[in-house]
C-alpha cells in the first residue's frame, strides 16, 4: 500500500514528530507508515486523515 | 529502547524488563551455587529450583502488561516481533546445545541460561527494530 503521508505532512509543515503527538504515536511510527514499512490499522487510518483534515483515499493508494 | 522518545510507560516497562534480566541471572548464580553448596534435597530442591522462575515469570507479566496497555500499534508490533524473534533464538541455541551435549560431551550449561539468551536476545532484536524505524 501506498501513501501520500510525506506529502501531505511538509505541506502542512509539520515534522513527523509534530504528527506523532497529534496521532499519540511515537515518531518511528510515523516514519515507518511514510517509508511503507508499516500499514497503518483502520482506526489510526481514520484518524491520520481525519488530522490531516482529509479522506482515508487521499492519504492511502491500493498500488 | 535507551530512547529519548519512549514514553514514561515504555521506559518504566523496559526499566522492569532489564531489571527482570539482571535478577534471573542473580538468582540463577545463586541458586547453582547453593545446589553445589549444599547439595539440598526433596521439597526444598524443588523450591530452590523454583527460585530463579520468579523473575521470569514477572518478566512475561510485564510483557503481557506492557502490550496490553501499548497503544501504539506499530511499537507493540515491533515488540511482538522481538519476542518471537527472542524465542527463536533462544530455540536455536537450546538444540544446539542439546545436540552437542549428547554427541560431543560439551559442559553443561545452566538451564535457566536459556531465559537470560531469551530476555538479551529479545531486548537486541527490539533495539534493531527500533533503529530501523528511526
Amino acid at each position: 500500500m501506498n501513501n501520500r503521508l510525506r506529502i501531505l505532512r511538509a505541506e502542512r509543515n509539520w515534522s513527523q514528530a509534530d504528527l506523532a503527538q497529534k496521532l499519540e504515536v511515537s515518531r518511528q511510527s510515523v516514519n515507518a507508515i511514510e517509508t511503507g514499512k508499516y500499514d497503518p490499522s483502520l482506526p489510526l487510518a481514520f484518524k491520520l486523515a481525519r488530522i490531516l483534515n482529509t479522506t482515508i483515499e487521499q492519504v492511502f493508494t491500493d498500488e | 529502547m535507551f530512547n529519548k522518545n519512549l514514553s514514561r510507560f515504555q521506559r518504566r516497562s523496559l526499566q522492569l524488563f532489564s531489571s527482570s534480566i539482571i535478577f534471573t541471572a542473580f538468582l540463577t548464580m545463586m541458586t547453582r551455587t547453593w545446589f553445589k553448596d549444599h547439595h539440598p534435597t526433596g521439597p526444598i530442591a524443588w523450591l530452590l529450583a523454583l527460585i530463579p522462575t520468579i523473575p521470569f515469570i514477572a518478566t512475561i507479566i510485564i510483557a503481557m502488561r506492557y502490550l496490553a496497555r501499548e497503544t501504539d500499534e506499530f511499537i507493540r508490533t515491533q515488540v511482538l516481533l522481538a519476542l518471537l524473534q527472542g524465542s527463536l533464538i533462544t530455540l536455536v541455541c537450546t538444540v544446539i546445545y542439546s545436540l552437542l551435549q549428547n554427541f560431543i560431551k560439551t559442559p553443561d550449561a545452566p538451564a535457566m541460561a536459556y531465559i537470560d539468551i531469551f530476555l538479551v536476545a529479545s531486548m537486541i532484536a527490539l533495539r534493531v527494530h527500533l533503529r530501523s524505524a528511526q
